[in-house]
């Protein structure tokens, strides 16, 4: 009896087929490919005699950013789903677009002005008119002013709402007429960085795919550091539909999860090695000569000449007068200039007018030498066949896809992870054609409110986000005095998204750090909570925009369906407010659409793609990406690349670092090189301490900090976990269910223990986004991160993060 | 036998020793733990029957364990006093009057236990504005109502024979329908458990001649502790004979019982394959007490009542509270046993409504036993037993259910 | 006669319980009341695979009333609260007839796909969300899927349906052979839950 020895029959997962069992059903052979949903006509029409249909987007920069429709009855929202598109491939919503209705009348909304009464970060507030808000926060303004100077004032506005005039728009123009401070980057620049060296920059930092339609031309798919269907699942059916037509996924990450079970294989990798089996792969392709040779040659730098310096060899080293690069001619073995050349050399060290030069592609040969298979599978735990056989896939059987996110970004040498990406898709010609794509594909600011920005001739001033705790801290930036007395903050929860939360905190309670501190936001977030004055905006249903920062390639407008609830009031109203007692008032006095129809008319790519609001009030959906719904966009197109050569830059002639970091050294950045993660590898030192590399996963249950208070979401998922392999729980005497303390040297967390088999040893994950009141004890998974920044990228590292992990009992501190 | 000789010394006066003071005091007793219970099911019904520790992966709890049970203990009363009668033999003496109202009772119980279950007891009269003859359930109430009233016009037809108003036919042919109903009351109780595919535990086509057994023994022991102690009592004389009669059939009753468990049990254990989960969980799993001291009490019963010198009136006490005991067992194990293997028992989501033990997800809900009542539930049950006890005794108060002196003759 | 049902493409199904919230919101549920349950078929919790790493399964299957040809649930209702539809096989529940027996969730053999409300139904907002034909929610009786009956009604199809981000879910009549559905299972292999109880689902699972 199979039970028998088991106390707990319901412990025996009984497998599927025993509890359904096949009945009947004809199997068909490579079965038939199933339909598409079905497009549903245009409904404006309300189901119901007073219902009303309005459409706008949830913009909480997940990426996706849907077409809602929505549903008001009796003045009330009461209903939100998927909105149509012109190309209905791309109608969707997720579950978080469904549970609007509870975010909008959540209970604890902020309903109208507070300000604190208890000590900073008590949660105790008093309510106040709007008028006392805005003169207290604009008096004590100008007395930083004069005291200070205007840098003191330091600006978050994040990526709460992604419309074109409420994210890029109002505040930073705002800011910029403030002449504040604000941080730079922070997130996923790593990605952006090797990307943009290499490939360019088209029209949006991280859109560097095919348009996701083409997908299913793809002969092999690379799902690359992306843990797709949980974190983007709106994406996920055109990837499964090029698997039904043919396309084999690969799925190369360091968790057995949803996307690797949907796979045609998974390859597990060591967390922070991918860029070693990258350059493994470009070793054998390009030792065993399965390079694109005409691609290298027509399209990327692989022949351009590079000297001692660094630099291309141009015409002007050789005594000429253009600038035009020099090659070597295969035939004559003299050298050349590119335009005139039709058979440059891709190989060789060459003397030419005096300069020791070596193509770009011998320098790349250089750099991947060193990384055999074997040492790529020491370094990654991809075994070295594996390896091979994605090299001779991805080289010789395409048009090949690379698809990633953020997961190999989160580390300290994630910009060498696109770098290579974009060399091996440069080598082997699998970009620029459709089927061929890397990266990611999102038009991050394509639709920008950036336009709005310069009302006067002033200029904020941007500061390293990861610095920007320290300078708080010591009123010092790099050496020079750079006082910040005060915050505002609005779409921005950057203290429950910044890494090394404690020194945030630190920052906050110390005494006469920071004078006032305001925040504009809907629910009581990490960051509201340590606010002095809480302002309440609109929310995005309760006024107009537009948007466009989406993986698909429509600009939607956004209706307004409900008046603002409570005392609350939109981005630029609050913004003209403060902008009118600052003495600003003659450029801030528009209304929210009204900014976003001027950032428009600004806007090349508006303008070019003829998105106005006439035509979206009138559409609701308008395509603003080049390409139409017949012919998707393909990405450097005929391999002509937005780079300075107009070619694949695998050999980045003149590298820099995104927030000027003085730590910067461009001479090792040419190239992809594989360093390991800072913190997270196993030969840190630390590791003897911490032996466990600190994961979080991005969830489909909220989007950063957003939705953690939703009361659906959280019915479904309720409270903060962490998953261990099975290996390491049982080594720390840890069970399921148990509660767990998670800690570094930086801070730590509590939270429930699951058991995931599909975890290697040495790994622990811990989904993000909870809020420090979510968890049991003091803490929070933004404690335990690291604010150390990729001197390249100004990126925070937030996976090479190590950690141990031990039993907690209540009580405990 | 020497127990005969004693049972003659016993109660000579019955009618003055019992009642009195100590029958009034019960019944106070009785009608408040009655009143406090109905305040507590008001309660149930206002605050929801979320206060009970049933939810929807264990959607029957306490009150259905004890309508079985009830059902099971309300059998026995009846048999013993119309099988006699109906197969013209030599009855129990005087007790089938006591035993038919302690039948009567626990049919009341029976059924009060099934309306502090539902969540809509003003709607009960749809049961007869919508019935579906097709539900075991319909079926259920309609035998449970037809035995009430059958038992009551046998109790009645029994007084009237007694005054020579209904000739002793007459009453024989009320004897077999009652015995016909009773047996059916059984089967039919069985069959809203044991046509149910969904429950493996349940699903078995013997389900229904083992709850007649069970009936039996719970009811024969009933009947045994209620005459020994209402002979004790003073409220009647029984013969010594008749009481060891009833412990013989009570030791048969038993044996018959346990060799259906074991039926049963075999027949799920051999393949080895689904069964056997549910013998685990049995057997060595959460509901193992339940079964052993089902299986150890039962046989213990046995024994005193087949070993004719353990056969005294304490152990024969002690023998049949082990045997009711055995059954309420019993009865715990297929209720709870039935909701202890889900059919489908992945990880899903889990809310305060799925399970009282919601947050461990599925393994944790059933690490335990999925269902232990909440206190308002013993309450609840508490009163719908004050309300038996009440009934009871303002029974033996009030109606004429001594046996008459020519009974003893007879 | 119609029949209608659903198919599940399992292999396109990531278990994002769209299916489970868009049920939510469009029949208005009552806080941790849910009709359309995501399994994961995999370790002890959701989203976890069982297996030993990196060989690892996992697999979804979203579990809702399935509307049987030969429901247990209606047999053995006392009162004929919960019934079959003739016109579209749906079986329906009648909140007002309900006696609260429970009788039917004992009956049914898809574990948790009917729900009794234990409490007076309590909502996180104050707003009824969803569709405005959908019947209120009552104390002390049991509810379930109604395949979104109110829409079905107006022609279209039920919320989970239309909402399904992986586009694993279809749906129609299973008596009209050039339905979609019934194309479907003819062509691709599926599954159906706990086929041996003979309740015989109108849903089906493509494997």
């Amino acid at each position: 009896m199979s039970g028998a020895t088991s106390p707990h029959p319901g412990l025996t997962r009984r497998n599927f087929l025993k509890t359904t069992g096949l009945v009947a059903g004809a199997a068909v052979a490579g079965s038939a490919a199933l339909p598409t949903l079905t497009a549903l006509a245009e409904d404006t029409q309300p189901m119901h005699k007073g219902d009303q249909i309005f459409h706008s987007a949830c913009v909480p920069n997940c990426e996706n950013t849907c077409r809602l429709k929505l549903t008001v009855r009796d003045g009330k929202l009461v209903k939100a789903t998927a909105g149509d598109f012109p190309n209905n491939e791309y109608k969707r919503i997720c579950l978080k677009g469904m549970s609007h209705v509870f975010r909008t009348y959540h209970p604890d909304r902020i309903k109208y002005p507070m300000k604190r009464v208890g000590e900073r970060g008590s949660g105790e507030w008093e309510r106040i008119s709007w008028d006392d808000a805005i003169s207290e926060i604009t008096e004590c303004w100008k007395r930083l002013h004069e005291q200070y100077g205007k840098q003191s004032i330091l600006f978050f506005n994040g990526t709460g709402n992604v419309g074109v005039s409420t994210c890029s728009g109002i505040p930073t123009k705002f800011m910029n007429a403030m002449e504040g401070s604000k941080t730079t980057g922070v997130f996923d620049y790593n990605a952006v960085t090797g990307f943009q060296r290499t490939i360019g920059f088209a029209f949006s930092v991280f859109w560097n795919q095919n348009e996701i339609v083409d997908v299913k031309n793809a002969k092999n798919l690379f799902i690359w550091g992306a843990n797709m269907p949980d974190s983007q699942p709106h994406n996920w059916h055109f990837m499964r539909e090029a698997q039904e037509q043919g396309t084999k996924i690969w799925f190369i990450d360091p968790k057995f999860n949803t996307g690797a079970s949907k796979a045609d294989e998974y390859i597990p990798v060591r967390c922070g090695s991918d860029t070693a089996v990258m350059m493994a792969m470009m070793r054998l392709i390009i030792e065993r000569d399965w390079i694109d040779r005409e691609f290298c040659r027509d399209h990327t730098v692989a022949p351009f000449l590079v000297k001692n310096d660094g630099l291309f060899l141009r015409e002007s080293d050789l005594g000429g007068a253009g600038e035009d690069y020099v090659v070597v001619d295969a035939k004559t073995h003299k050298e050349m200039l590119l335009a005139e050349a039709s058979d440059p050399e891709l190989f060789g060290e060459f003397d030419v007018g005096g300069y020791h030069v070596k193509t770009a592609l011998t320098m790349l040969k250089e750099v991947v030498d060193e990384f055999s298979p074997e040492y790529a599978e020491k370094l990654s735990t991809v075994p070295a066949a594996k390896i091979e056989e994605l090299a001779e896939v991805y080289a010789l059987d395409g048009p090949n896809t690379i698809f990633t996110l953020f997961g190999p970004d989160r580390f300290y040498n994630g910009h060498f992870f696109s770098h290579a990406m974009a060399a091996m898709a440069g080598i082997t010609g699998n970009i620029g054609k459709p089927g061929a794509s890397i990266g990611e594909h999102v038009l991050w600011t394509y639709l920008s409110g950036g336009t709005l920005n310069t009302p006067t001739k002033g200029r904020a001033t941007a500061i390293a986000s990861g610095e920007a705790v320290d300078v708080i801290r010591t009123g010092k930036y790099r050496g020079k005095d750079y006082p910040i007395k005060a915050i505002y903050a609005c779409t921005s929860n950057f203290i429950g998204n910044y890494s090394d939360q404690n020194a945030w905190i630190d920052a906050l309670m110390t005494p006469d750090c920071i004078d006032l501190f305001v925040v504009a936001d809907f629910h009581y977030t990490d960051t509201v909570r340590f606010a002095d004055i809480v302002l309440p905006p609109a929310y995005w249903f309760e006024k107009e925009d537009v948007t466009g920062n989406a993986t698909h390639p429509y600009a939607i407008m956004q209706e307004k369906c409900i008046e603002p609830l409570f005392e609350s009031k939109t981005d630029a109203e609050i913004i003209n407010l403060l902008a009118e007692k600052m003495g600003l008032g003659e450029y801030f006095q528009q209304s929210d659409i009204e900014y976003t129809e001027e950032a428009l008319k600004k806007s090349k790519a508006a303008v070019a793609n003829n998105v106005t609001i006439e035509r979206l009030r009138k559409e609701g959906a308008v395509r603003c990406l080049p390409g139409d719904d017949d012919n998707p966009f393909i990405f450097a197109e005929g391999g002509v690349f937005p780079t300075p050569t107009k070619r694949l830059e695998f050999y980045c002639e003149k590298p820099t670092s995104f927030a000027k970091d003085p730590k910067f050294d461009p001479s090792i950045e040419h190239l992809p090189h594989f360093i390991p993660p800072l913190e997270a590898w196993p030969e840190n030192d630390l590791y003897q301490k911490y032996p466990l590399v600190f994961l979080q996963d991005h969830t489909r249950w909220r989007m950063h900090t957003q939705w953690a208070y939703d009361p659906v979401l959280r019915e479904l998922d309720p409270e903060p976990v962490a998953y261990l392999s099975p290996q390491d729980a049982e080594k720390r005497g840890i069970k399921r269910g148990d509660l767990i303390r998670i800690f570094n040297d930086r801070g730590q967390i509590v939270v429930k223990a699951l058991i995931s088999k599909g975890l290697p040893p040495g790994v622990v994950n811990c989904p993000k986004g909870w809020q420090r009141d979510q968890y049991v004890a003091p803490g929070s998974f933004q404690e335990l991160t690291q604010r150390t920044s990729t001197p390249a990228s100004d990126n925070h590292i937030q996976f090479d993060v190590l950690v141990e992990v031990e039993s907690y009992k209540e009580g405990d501190k | 036998m020497s127990e005969n000789n004693q049972a003659t010394t016993s109660p000579q006066a019955p009618a003055a020793a019992f009642g009195g003071k100590g029958l009034n005091i019960a019944i106070v007793v009785a009608a408040v733990v009655t009143v406090a219970g109905i305040g507590l099911w008001v309660m149930q019904l206002s605050g929801g029957l979320v206060q009970t520790n049933m939810r929807n992966l264990d959607s029957w709890g306490l009150y259905i364990t004890m309508f079985m049970f009830l059902v099971g203990l309300s059998a026995g009363g009846l048999i013993i006093s119309s099988v006699p009668r109906a197969f013209g033999m030599e009855g129990f003496g005087g007790i089938s009057k006591v035993a038919v109202w302690t039948s009567i009772c626990c049919t009341v119980l029976a059924i009060g236990f099934v309306v502090v279950d539902l969540g809509q007891p003003a709607r009960l009269w749809e049961l007869f504005a919508y019935s579906n003859l097709g539900s075991p359930l319909m079926w259920d109430i309609i035998v449970l109502a037809v035995y009430l009233i059958l038992s009551i016009v046998y109790l009645w037809a029994t007084l009237r024979a007694e005054a020579g108003k209904v000739s002793q036919v007459a009453l024989r042919v009320v004897s077999v329908f009652a015995l016909v109903c009773a047996v059916l009351v059984h089967s039919v109780t069985a069959w809203i458990f044991g046509l149910q595919q969904a429950h493996e535990l349940w699903y078995t086509a013997l389900l229904a001649p083992w709850f007649v057994s069970s009936a039996l023994v719970c009811g024969t022991a009933l009947v045994l502790v209620v005459v020994i102690a209402l002979r004790k009592a003073g409220y009647l004389d029984v013969a010594q004979t008749n009481i060891v009669k009833m412990a013989k059939m009570l030791g048969a009753f038993v044996c018959v019982d346990l060799y259906f468990f074991g039926c049963d049990l075999l027949t799920s254990a051999f393949p080895a394959g689904s069964g056997a989960d549910q013998v685990a969980m049995l057997v060595s799993g959460p509901l193992a007490p339940f079964f052993w001291i089902e299986i150890i009490g039962c046989a213990l019963a046995a024994v005193v009542c087949f070993v004719p010198k353990l056969r005294t009136n304490p152990l024969l006490i002690v023998a049949s509270l082990l045997a009711i005991i055995g059954i309420l067992c019993k009865r715990v194990q297929l209720l709870v046993g039935g909701f202890q293997i889900p059919n489908i028992d992945y990880a899903g989501p889990m809310t305060s409504l799925t399970v009282t033990d919601w947050t461990g997800g599925m393994t944790g809900a059933y690490q335990g036993m999925v269902y232990t009542p909440s206190a308002l539930e013993f309450g609840v049950m508490l009163g719908v037993i004050g309300l038996g006890v009440l009934l009871l005794l303002v029974g033996l108060k009030f109606l004429p259910l001594r046996p008459p002196i020519s009974e003893d003759v007879r | 006669m119609t029949r209608y049902g659903m198919v599940v493409d399992t292999a396109r199904c990531i278990g994002c319980m769209n299916c489970s919230v868009a049920c939510k919101q469009e029949n208005n549920l009552p806080k941790d009341v849910w009709w359309n349950r995501v399994l994961t078929i995999g370790g002890e919790d959701i989203d976890t695979p069982d297996g030993d790493f990196p060989n690892n399964t996992l697999d979804f299957i979203s579990i809702n009333c399935q509307h049987c040809e030969n429901p247990a649930c209606v047999k053995v209702c006392p009162v004929g609260a919960t019934y079959k539809d003739p016109e579209t096989g749906i079986v329906r529940q009648d909140y007002d007839k309900c006696i609260g027996c429970r009788m039917c969730m004992a009956a049914c053999p898809y574990t948790g796909v009917r729900s009794f409300n234990w409490e007076e139904p309590k909502y996180h907002i104050d707003i009824a969300t969803g569709d405005a034909d959908v019947p209120k929610h009552q104390k002390h009786v049991v509810e379930k899927c109604t395949f979104c009956y109110q829409r079905i009604a107006r022609g279209e199809e039920p919320a989970c349906m239309e909402l399904c981000i992986g586009r694993a879910r279809f749906w129609g009549d299973f008596d009209d052979p050039n339905s979609e559905v019934s194309k479907l299972i003819r062509e691709r292999e599926y599954q159906q839950l706990l086929p041996e109880q003979g309740t015989k689902p109108s849903v089906y699972y493509l494997v």
